[in-house]
């Protein structure tokens, strides 16, 4: 049986990497506002974008319960999200975080998404929430 | 989404020396504890311990043939945790094309 690259590992990080023809100010401008973050998702954010924020985004599929992990204007996003609901098709947590690096004129964007479900931390998005992590 | 828990799939794959043991069996199809200890660094009794978390999650499945449980993975779950990965992947390609057209307009 063939498994992905880098192995199972490789199942539980999706990584991407994008160059936008904007500076980084008007790349973090559409990063770093709730508003914004809402236009370029797909998802409606209502969560206030500092370190600890919690809030609710709400996704075609679904709501999700989001918990920003890191705010550093101009360079990096990150946050925690996983099903607001229970179900038992529920989809994994997992950590997001958006990385900014000017390159000339241009921005480069690296995104990753982290899975964070974990025999040892039970059903891991209820932990989460209680952790407040 | 055909209704399996993939937060449950993920949770059984959380563990780094769990998922040496899928990619073992990946490799050589199905094999019993004591040759899967013998490949890596911890004991059959560890190994079993694994087996067993993978076995209830339905990523593995046993045969008993001869005194030792042979186990092989199971396609199913595998191939849904690939189906996620796929589509949180195409996500975020959708998304990063948005964005890019919000900071370029």
């Amino acid at each position: 049986m063939r498994l992905r690259e880098g192995g199972v590992a490789g199942m539980r990080r999706i990584s991407r990497t994008v160059t936008v023809a904007a500076p980084v100010h008007r790349v973090w401008a559409a990063v770093g506002d709730e508003r914004s973050l809402s236009r370029w998702m797909g998802a409606v954010f209502d969560v206030a974008l500092r370190p600890g924020g919690a809030g609710v985004a709400t996704l075609p599929g679904g709501r999700r319960l989001v918990r920003v992990v890191a705010v550093e204007p101009g360079h990096r996003l990150a946050f925690r999200w996983w099903p607001a609901e229970d179900r038992p098709d529920a989809e994994p947590p997992s950590e997001v975080e958006v990385r900014l690096r000017p390159e000339g004129a241009s921005t480069q964007v690296f995104v990753t998404e982290v899975v964070l479900a974990d025999l040892d931390t039970p059903s891991a998005g209820r932990a989460l929430a209680e952790a407040g992590a | 989404m055909s209704g399996r828990d993939l937060d449950a799939l993920f949770a059984a794959l959380g563990d780094p020396m769990r998922r040496q043991v899928v990619e073992r069996l990946a490799d050589v199809g199905a094999a019993t504890p004591t040759e899967l200890a013998v490949t890596l660094p911890i004991s059959r009794q560890a190994v079993s311990k694994h087996l067993s978390s993978l076995d209830r999650a339905g990523l593995v499945e046993r045969e008993r043939r001869g005194r030792e449980a042979r186990y092989h993975l199971c396609a199913a779950p595998l191939t849904e945790v690939l189906a996620w990965c796929a589509r949180v992947g195409s996500d975020w390609d959708r998304r990063l094309a948005a964005l890019a057209a919000l900071a370029e307009e």
